[in-house]
């Protein structure tokens, strides 16, 4: 097995004094994708804040690329590769699509021009945001939402895709369609974290599991040797 | 140590005997013999002091952004100047015109800033301090304009005329009696409830304050002893000019509050004291002034710990934590003996085809449910399935397209969220909402605020009432502090408890209301395992106590062990009702939390920010 | 014809103290009170290029706007910066406004001093009005600000970054976007134009300390006007006070054009909180 792009041990994070997260190690590979599963409130979203920056790490390490990432500024991390698509589509509503994908790429630091060039890629894998570019995000539907968000972060030629509930509030074709492409980044070379509460969705195109809970992993194991699906779901629902 | 010992002493003493000391010092002060200049220098001390109290109230404690305390000050001083030339020369009437004016600029002038708080206010309140010229240009001809208001005679008191000793010791007890008040307001449950308001508007409509009303009354009571002071000054010199009320006045009288500290009574008197001594030292410092009183407010709202008051607080808790005064153990106790919990008539809450879409996002759909008096209803779902917006419909902070609330079979109309709250609906949240500097004590004690009504100039004057009052809301307070485990911490400032703790205290704040209806929203998210037992412990002991409660939770353990009706909302709509027993078993709902269920599905669901994360403005 | 002139050169003043605020509130939410100060300094500045030292215009207006760069940079980084709430930064950034006004007194006294402006101060007349070229200066830097500024936030990359930001600061960091840099850039710009601004205001309300204070007022009551964050609604908002007050000026007296401009506000703020161009804040709950 190569080395993992991304190594997270014994992270303990939170919000100011509110601890979410106290033990929670992962790992994600270049060409795979790891799933991180667990209940609400069981401390995924907090780990991927901290491993993109915006929360303090109080313990454990973060190893990105060979070298840690506790002491990158959030900014930085995007311009090393690390790109992280939070959940509630959190698009620039009063943007255009195409300034969005834009400012997708601000931390390749190219003109506008050579930017521009870049969106024929984006466009290539979200036909229907070419269609759209020139409304407002804030004016598409909830799935082509998730599509401006996930081409903003691969806009900035990411070597580590972090995507937080991308079918959260989706309807189940959208769903499949975001999981079909989020799967064809994989081929491409992309390591993928990808947070789920859609645990089967997220299980049939993951490599690998880490579940959590309570800030504390419970199940740590590549997909091929889990046998039987329910055990996720039970450690997910919190039983 | 005999330092420990000497402290211990000092803080026996009330801090108010401090305050009193001087007032009493003050008083006997003519008879040393001080000069003309040092008692004129009290006496302008004193009449800033009361301008930046004004400031204190309405800034400080109710955070109102009103920095245009001047012109409260200039009506006090004009009307109390054209009275005094018309003839009217009584010092009470003077007081009660002055007071009278300002009060009526304040209110007048407030409403539509008040309305929006925040930059508006403050600019409409500081625009005021730029009108006073023309405004009083306009009235040229009572007020003197540009020259000045002259003719104003000596005040009198019943018919006597009052000497310059008489009328410097009418100004130390103006001074005394308006600082007695204002102290009175501030450790009232008055003073509680504004600095509830500053620190979450949603929060003190959740224990059902009309937040306009509390604002309102904050600034207009600000504005008072402005006015007071306006008279003063009008007849300290029988000389009236627009020198006295300009922008260097106002950014005087706020660096004043800032450098004593903005929340503190006392404070004022010591910003106030180094303000005018400064200004009085020499003309090199008024050149100056504008310099230092700029330094004063940058340097004061960047430490923003409160100016000078804020520095020792810390002093202080550090002493009193040395001298044993403060207890160090901040563990929480368990869940206490249940004789606390009173027999409460809960409410029968029924919501029938509730709807609520946000734009174009429809978050719910045609949701129904029933709360049941002596029972805990639980709210399930996955994120974003409409849990938090549901709580938010029944507290009233968004209205529903469609449907129907009702308490007792009445309809709860989308009527402001205090009205609601009044009806006996008391809730926590999400993040908890704990105002700064306020006892454990006091913040169950606010949630009173409606049980009990206790009138504003019942707490100046400390009426019986008012004391009757007080005396239940804190026996209260501590009886449901020892059911919660937090009975030892009372007296602590409730801000600087841990997560769990600060949980706990909104389910007693919530119980201090005596509530028909109780809503938990993720009271158990952050807890550790024992505070989760003792919290379940605690929502058990207020269920049998008869209140109907709901709870929002994701710990579905939890749920399944203290709810005796779970409701499973799945993508705005209600997925599954019943008993823990069967809901645990339902495969839809196992699905759906794991989101493998492909009916009904529908897409753009916005997630919900919660009630109390944007409480920042 | 010459009185609506007198009141849209007037309300170019307040406009462009608008843009100043909008600068600093598109970038970070904060509200600079010291905006108007800052541009009283740069009309300092050029009086002193101008006479004192008898430099040429083009010399005069780039030392104005690197002063009062220079400061800008200052009072972001002692009053802005550590502070975290935008309402006590409203304290602190009166506060070093006011220690700007102070500081001006002492360094250039408190008699307003006559700012030359390029060229002759020569009345032109304009389609049956007369104005003075300054006024028509002021008028043509408010509206060229604007539009410069529109498009700019339209066509580079920082532009569309500040933009961003204005709508979701956490998101805008998470593309890369250095946010507390840009924020602070953005400061200096202000301090840059408000350099430039003082150039053209000084010759139209002269040098003079106290102008601070109206200044700050008026450029808010622009703002609350067009809405904050609007470029083009503090244009129009600047335009709509200095109308208001010459108008209110010439017929019912001095005494009542602050009093018009107050009541404006007031409307304004009851009837449309959000300003004319602003756009409604969702869900405050």
């Amino acid at each position: 097995m190569t080395d993992p792009l991304l190594t997270v041990e014994h992270l303990a994070t939170g919000y100011g004094d509110l601890r979410a997260v106290w033990d929670v190690s992962f790992r994600v590979w270049s060409g795979r994708i790891t799933a991180l599963l667990g209940r609400n409130g069981s401390g995924k979203t907090t780990s991927l804040r901290a491993v993109a920056g915006l929360n303090p790490v109080h313990g454990g390490t973060m190893t990105y690329d060979g070298r840690p990432l506790e002491s990158v500024a959030a900014h930085r991390r995007v311009a090393l590769g690390v790109s992280y698509v939070q959940e509630g589509k959190r698009v620039f509503r009063a943007q255009s699509v195409r300034e969005n994908l834009l400012l997708g790429g601000y931390s390749l630091k190219l003109r506008r021009k050579a930017l521009e060039s870049e969106l024929a890629r984006i466009y290539d894998l979200f036909p229907i945001l070419h269609a759209k570019r020139d409304d407002p995000a804030g004016s598409l539907s909830g799935g082509q939402q998730q599509m401006v968000a996930i081409g903003q972060a691969l806009m900035a030629k990411p070597r580590l895709l972090m995507l937080d509930e991308p079918s959260g509030g989706l309807a189940p074709s959208v769903v499949a369609e975001v999981m079909a492409r989020v799967s064809e980044l994989k081929e491409s070379g992309l390591a993928i974290l990808l947070v789920e509460q859609a645990v089967e969705a997220a299980m049939d195109v993951a490599d690998h599991v880490t579940v959590i809970d309570i800030g504390k992993v419970v199940v740590n194991s590549p997909v091929h040797e889990i046998d039987d699906l329910e055990k996720i779901k039970d450690a997910c629902i919190g039983r | 140590m005999t330092t420990v010992k000497w402290w211990k002493t000092l803080r026996a003493v009330p801090s108010w005997a401090y305050a009193a000391m001087l007032g009493v010092f003050l008083l006997v002060l003519p008879a040393l013999q001080p000069g003309y200049s040092v008692t004129r220098q009290v006496q302008l001390t004193l009449i800033l002091a009361l301008v930046v109290s004004g400031l204190n109230l309405s800034l400080g404690y109710a955070g109102q952004l009103a920095i245009g305390q001047v012109a409260m000050y200039a009506a006090g001083a004009y009307t109390a100047g054209i009275i005094s030339v018309a003839g009217v020369t009584d010092l009470l009437v003077q007081l009660l015109a002055a007071g009278t004016a300002a009060l009526v600029v304040g209110i007048i002038t407030g409403i539509p800033g008040l309305r929006l708080g925040s930059w508006s206010l403050a600019m409409t309140s500081f625009f005021l301090v730029l009108l006073v010229p023309d405004v009083v240009s306009i009235f040229e001809e009572h007020t003197g304009g540009q020259l000045g208001l002259t003719g104003i005679q000596g005040a009198t008191l019943f018919g006597y005329q009052l000497t310059p000793t008489d009328f410097y010791l009418s100004v130390v007890v103006v001074a005394i009696l308006w600082f007695a008040a204002f102290r009175n307001i501030i450790v009232s449950r008055h003073g509680i409830a504004f600095q509830m308001l500053k620190h979450s508007p949603v929060l003190a409509s959740s224990v059902g304050m009309s937040v306009f009303r509390v604002k309102l009354t904050g600034y207009a009571t600000g504005a008072i002893p402005a006015g007071l002071a306006g008279a003063l000054f009008a007849n300290l010199d029988l000389f009236v000019s627009l020198d006295a009320f300009g922008f260097t006045v106002a950014t005087g009288a706020l660096a004043a509050s800032i450098l004593g500290g903005s929340v503190s009574v006392y404070g004022a008197l010591l910003g106030a004291a180094v303000v005018e001594f400064a200004s009085s030292r020499s003309d090199s410092f008024q050149e100056y002034s504008l310099v230092f009183f700029g330094l004063f407010l940058l340097v004061g709202g960047v430490l923003l710990s409160g100016g000078v008051a804020g520095a020792v607080r810390p002093l202080v808790a550090r002493l009193d934590r040395a001298a044993g005064l403060i207890g160090a153990d901040r563990r929480s106790s368990g869940a206490g003996e249940g004789e606390a919990v009173h027999r409460i008539d809960g409410g029968l809450l029924e919501v029938t085809g509730v709807s609520k879409a946000f734009g174009g996002n429809r978050v719910l759909t045609g949701v129904s449910l029933r709360a049941e008096p002596g029972r805990v209803t639980a709210l399930i779902g996955p994120n974003g399935s409409g849990k938090t917006t549901m709580l938010n419909l029944i507290c009233g902070y968004y209205r529903r397209d469609v449907g129907e609330i009702t308490m007792d079979g009445k309809p709860i109309k989308t009527a402001a969220t205090h009205l609601i709250a009044r009806l006996g609906v008391a809730r926590t949240f999400q993040t908890p909402l704990i105002p700064r500097s306020v006892t454990v004590r006091d913040v169950v004690a606010s949630g009173r605020y409606t049980v009990e009504r206790a009138s504003f100039a019942g707490a100046i004057l400390r009426t019986p009432r008012f004391r009757a009052v007080r005396r239940r809301d804190r026996q209260r307070a501590d009886e449901i502090l020892g059911l919660v485990g937090l009975g030892h911490l009372a007296g602590t400032e409730a801000a600087t408890l841990p997560l769990g703790m600060r949980r706990m205290l909104e389910v007693a704040r919530g119980l201090a209301a005596e509530p028909k209806v109780l809503l938990l929203d993720e009271a158990a998210s952050g807890l550790d395992e024992a505070e989760v037992e003792t919290l379940a412990e605690v929502i058990r002991r207020i269920r049998d106590a008869g209140c109907t409660i709901i709870l929002v939770e994701h710990n579905f353990g939890l749920v399944l062990s203290l709810a005796d009706e779970i409701v499973v909302l799945a993508r705005g709509s209600v997925l599954a009702v019943g008993p823990p027993s069967k809901i645990a078993n339902d495969p839809r709902v196992r699905d759906e939390y794991l989101g493998t269920s492909d009916e009904g599905a529908r897409p753009d669901e916005p997630v919900i920010t919660a009630a109390g994360q944007e409480s920042t403005s | 014809m010459t009185l609506i002139y007198a009141g849209l050169s007037l309300g170019a003043v307040y406009a462009l103290v608008a843009i100043g605020y909008n600068i600093v509130f598109v970038a970070s939410r904060s509200f600079n009170f010291a905006q108007a100060q800052l541009m009283t300094i740069g009309a300092f500045v050029a009086y002193t290029g101008h006479v004192t030292f008898g430099l040429p215009a083009i010399a005069v207006v780039l030392l104005a706007m690197i002063a009062v760069m220079l400061i800008a940079s200052i009072e972001e980084r002692i009053a802005v910066r550590p502070v975290a709430d935008h309402q006590t930064q409203l304290i602190t950034t009166l506060g070093f406004g006011t220690m700007l006004t102070g500081i001006a007194q002492l360094v250039w006294g408190s008699q307003p001093l006559d700012v030359p402006f390029v060229g002759a101060k020569g009345a032109i007349t304009l389609l049956g009005g007369r104005l003075y070229t300054f006024e028509l200066g002021l008028i043509v830097l408010a509206i060229v600000l604007v539009v410069v500024i529109h498009l700019y936030n339209r066509r580079m990359m920082s532009g569309l970054a500040l933009v961003a930001m204005s709508q979701d600061d956490e998101a805008a960091l998470l593309r890369g976007i250095n946010v507390r840099k840009l924020a602070f850039a953005a400061f200096a710009v202000t301090g840059l134009l408000a350099g430039l601004m003082g150039f053209f205001i000084g010759p139209k309300t002269f040098a003079v300390a106290t102008l601070g204070s109206a200044l700050a007022l008026k450029g808010f009551v622009a703002l609350a006007i067009g809405g904050f964050g609007s470029f083009y609604g503090g244009l129009a908002g600047g335009f709509a006070v200095g109308l208001v007050e010459a108008h209110a000026a010439r017929y019912l007296g001095s005494e009542f054009s602050n009093l018009s401009v107050f009541l404006i506000l007031i409307l304004v703020l009851m009837i449309r909180p959000t300003g004319l161009f602003g756009q409604l804040q969702e869900r405050t709950v």
